[in-house]
């Protein structure tokens, strides 16, 4: 079962790219490009500290990104696009974040065929376009699942309620990706697969609001974590492993956009069984900006909450090692931002953010200064 | 008094001056659409396919940076230049969408107007001429 689906994934993604290229080169149909970069900087603001893989020195390596889209329409309804972003963290390698066949059945319904973002988020799709948004990223406390892709295949219906427009996008799909923790500032890798993974997500939006209900279901989910070596210290290693156990992710978020001014909620749910992990991890965030002509200010207010499983939930005995494993998902954090982005060119932005993120837990916090560019063309 | 003329003057040059700015939605004469101010923001941000009568709609934009570009997109789409870059910037990298065309000068949305009951465009109100019907102003 799972050889045929990574057959299929690799068998996918080349029909796609030979489609592409024929095209391209016999110049049946016309290609479009489109690109999108953020080159972002950043430290902390005290020498000792670290903090999404930065530290005290000014580093590039974090956030900055490159992305190319490749895109043409078939005809009656067809379309091809291919997108690579290459990231500074990643050595600049690059990565296919979409790679699909789309065919608009209707109007109002179209489906989507191969490597596409799961629609975990609000932002998920557009996650690192930040041309697209006020943020130099979304917020990190919120946005903070391992995994971002599947291959499957995904079904939108458009329709309107008097003045609202109401999207409903159910996508289902398959992945075995990389998954990368970052622990300390160390990043971790660790094995996924999983299988058959829905989301069913349905947005309403008019020219001031949006509402949206995300909700994704994991019945049979792998994933590799960094806390796998302690399976060893309990006569079941399934009861620390997440292996082919349901876990499920819930999203819930408004958006009210005026002239002057905007807001946005954002609340986060990932439940997962039978394993190490906390029975229930929230995040939230909010945010609140001010537009002028050419700049956006603004501030976000970021928690995430999850009190972790003790030694005697997992396996009925008190054990302070396995409790010390179990803590490291203990999460009690605050996050508050306040960041500019100034529109100085018609397709680039300017942005600058100071966070100052806060561990209830051990007492600690740390200011992060971030700066750059992010475009379009 | 002399005040009173030079504010007179202001007001004067300043109304002029705005309705020199006055843009026109055009569409081809055969065209008998209605569009409330909702529909119209509604087609050239891609969320509408159609003319509300029926009949397939293609919105054609003017230039960035064109006057009345400007001004169509802060009075009708209420949003700014890069606001508008980055709603189609969510649309294109997802699949989602694409812009409209954009032409150049307004002769060119006129004749492209003037050729297609499809087409719908707006210029700046002072380049309309018979070719074209117009169905609102701003």
């Amino acid at each position: 079962m799972l050889n045929k689906i990574k057959m299929m994934r690799g068998f996918t993604q080349s029909l796609l790219m030979l489609a592409l290229f024929l095209i391209a080169f016999t110049g049946s149909a016309e290609v479009r490009v489109n690109g999108f970069a953020n080159i972002i900087a950043g430290t902390t603001l005290d020498d000792d500290d670290q903090l999404l893989q930065y530290d005290g020195d000014f580093s590039f390596e974090s956030e900055s990104l490159f992305g190319l889209q490749f895109s043409t329409d078939l005809g009656d309804g067809l379309s091809a696009t291919a997108q690579l972003v290459a990231r500074a963290r990643d050595e600049w390698s690059t990565d296919f974040t979409w790679a699909y066949l789309s065919y608009e059945l209707s109007d109002s319904s179209s489906l989507q065929f191969g490597r596409i973002r799961i629609p975990f988020y609000r932002y998920s799709e557009f996650l690192e376009v930040g041309y697209a948004y006020h943020w130099i990223a979304p917020p990190r406390s919120v946005y903070d699942l391992p995994l971002n892709n599947f291959e499957g295949i995904s079904y939108t219906y458009n329709t309107t309620f008097g003045d609202f427009d109401s999207a409903l996008q159910i996508a289902t799909g398959s992945t075995d990706e990389t998954l990368k923790f970052d622990v300390d500032g160390e990043v971790i890798e660790r094995p996924s697969d999983v299988d058959n993974t829905t989301s069913f997500v349905w947005m309403l939006s008019d020219f001031n609001w949006t509402f949206r209900l995300g909700y994704t279901i994991c019945p049979s989910c792998t994933l590799g974590l960094p806390t796998d070596a302690a399976a060893s210290l309990v006569p079941d290693a399934n009861t620390i492993l997440l292996l082919e156990d349901d876990a499920s992710f819930t999203n819930l978020g408004v958006r009210y956009s005026g002239e002057r001014w905007f807001t946005e909620f954002e609340f986060t749910q990932f439940s997962a069984d039978d394993s190490i992990l906390p029975d229930e991890t929230d995040s939230a965030y909010i945010t609140f900006g001010v537009n002028t002509d050419n700049a956006v200010y603004f501030l976000t207010y970021e928690i995430e909450d999850a009190t972790p499983k003790t030694a005697l939930d997992l396996v009925g005995i008190p054990s302070p090692t396995l409790d010390a494993v179990a803590s490291a998902f203990h999460e009690d954090t605050e996050t508050i931002s306040f960041g500019i982005r100034y529109d100085f060119h018609p397709s680039a932005a300017f942005k600058i953010n100071v966070s100052r993120f806060e561990d209830n837990l051990t007492q600690e916090s740390v200011n992060l200064l971030t700066t750059g560019v992010s475009l379009v063309f | 008094m002399k005040f009173v003329k030079l504010v007179i003057t202001l007001c004067a040059l300043f109304y002029a001056n705005n309705s020199f700015a006055d843009v026109a939605i055009i569409v081809h004469p055969s065209n008998n659409s209605t569009l409330s101010n909702t529909d119209l923001a509604r087609l050239f941000l891609g969320k509408m396919k159609s003319f509300p009568g029926g009949g397939s709609a293609t919105p054609i934009n003017l230039s960035e940076g064109d006057a009345a570009a400007d001004e169509f997109n802060q009075k009708v789409l209420k949003k700014s230049a890069s606001q508008l870059k980055a709603y189609w910037s969510k649309l294109i990298f997802t699949g989602k969408g694409t812009p409209p065309e954009s032409m150049a000068t307004a002769q060119e949305v006129k004749k492209a107007v003037a050729s297609n009951p499809d087409y719908i465009g707006y210029i700046n109100a002072s380049d309309v001429d018979d070719s074209v019907k117009v169905i609102a102003r701003f």
